[in-house]
């Protein structure tokens, strides 16, 4: 189980440091997560079965090539993406609580955040774990629509528009899970109950993702 | 200034969600439009490759089946050949 400080011990440079070996644990877990999904899951197979009604065999095999060449970026994403997330659901958290106690409080809430990150790793162990043992024999778009105990489950996925996939699949058990480790985190550092720390991860956090989601929207939208 | 934050971020959130809705209803909205439009055949007139001249008359409120594509494409002459051998599953219409 995750341990979680109140506020009063946890404002000196010892949180601090912890926090930014939380932050290097929980990147280096997604990166070994995205490295062994590429080298398990992704094979030149699958880009070959999938694309070989769109594209001509060479065109498949530079567009191989190209993502190879470029798979470097993709990892060195992963962190800056991780920090950036962390901040931002850390200062929606802030905000939240400065809104209810009048309070600037931030170390200790992107502490939580990056904990909780934890809980949202899971479904990529879930989706590897299924895809080599359960469902061994898989396409690129099993792949691609994968989201554990997720809204996107109760329909087809092919059906769905492309604009409504996104909030489906982050309609799911994990989010859940994320904010009630996200509340009683919060409850522990301005010792709270839990019920009124999730009432401002809703409020806050949610505001925040609600705007990010309708955002992903919208960019789907008018990009398909 | 606590105030005026307390005020202004509210009211900046309402105001972006407010337009991002207003964003993927219209294009949605326009998107049905356009496949309301295109679920039937404009006027036209074309050569074939027999040099014979179609129009919209040959096809007589049938369903239709058009494909367009560039001869020199390599999957594409996969794809249309694939398609010729599915050809008979659709029996009313016409290609």
């Amino acid at each position: 189980m995750i341990c979680l400080k109140p506020l009063h011990h946890t404002q000196g440079t010892a949180s601090t440091e912890n926090s930014w070996l939380f932050f290097a644990v929980i990147s280096a877990i997604s990166l070994l997560l995205t490295f062994a999904g590429q080298h398990l899951l992704f094979s030149d197979e699958l880009y070959f079965n999938a694309l070989a009604e769109q594209m001509t065999y060479e065109q498949i095999q530079k567009t191989i090539a190209q993502s190879h060449e470029w798979a470097w970026l993709g990892y060195c994403i992963i962190p800056i993406f991780n920090l950036l997330k962390f901040i931002l659901v850390a200062s929606c958290i802030t905000l939240g609580y400065y809104f209810e106690a009048d309070r600037w409080v931030f170390k200790p809430f992107f502490r939580v955040a990056i904990q909780a990150e934890l809980v949202l790793l899971l479904p990529s162990v879930i989706k590897l774990t299924w895809f080599l043992f359960v469902q061994p024999d898989y396409s690129l778009q099993d792949l691609q629509f994968f989201y554990p105990l997720s809204l996107l489950n109760l329909v087809e996925p092919t059906d769905v528009a492309p604009w409504l996939a996104y909030p489906l699949q982050l309609g799911n058990l994990f989010e859940l899970a994320y904010w009630m480790v996200l509340a009683y985190g919060i409850s522990e550092v301005i010792e709270t109950p839990i019920p009124k720390a999730f009432g401002l991860v809703a409020a806050s956090y949610g505001s925040g993702l609600l705007v990010w989601v309708v955002f992903i929207m919208f960019l789907t939208v008018n990009m398909s | 200034m606590k105030t005026y934050v307390k005020w202004v971020l509210p009211v900046l959130v309402v105001g972006l969600l407010s337009y991002l809705a207003w964003g993927v209803t219209s294009r949605l909205q326009r998107k049905d439009e356009v496949t309301h439009r295109t679920q039937k055949l404009p006027d036209f007139k074309a050569t074939s490759i027999a040099k014979t001249l179609v129009s919209q008359d040959d096809f007589q409120n049938k369903p239709a089946v058009l494909l367009y594509f560039d001869p020199d494409c390599e999957h594409c002459q996969r794809e249309a050949d694939e398609l010729r051998q599915q050809a008979g599953k659709l029996t009313d219409a016409r290609y």
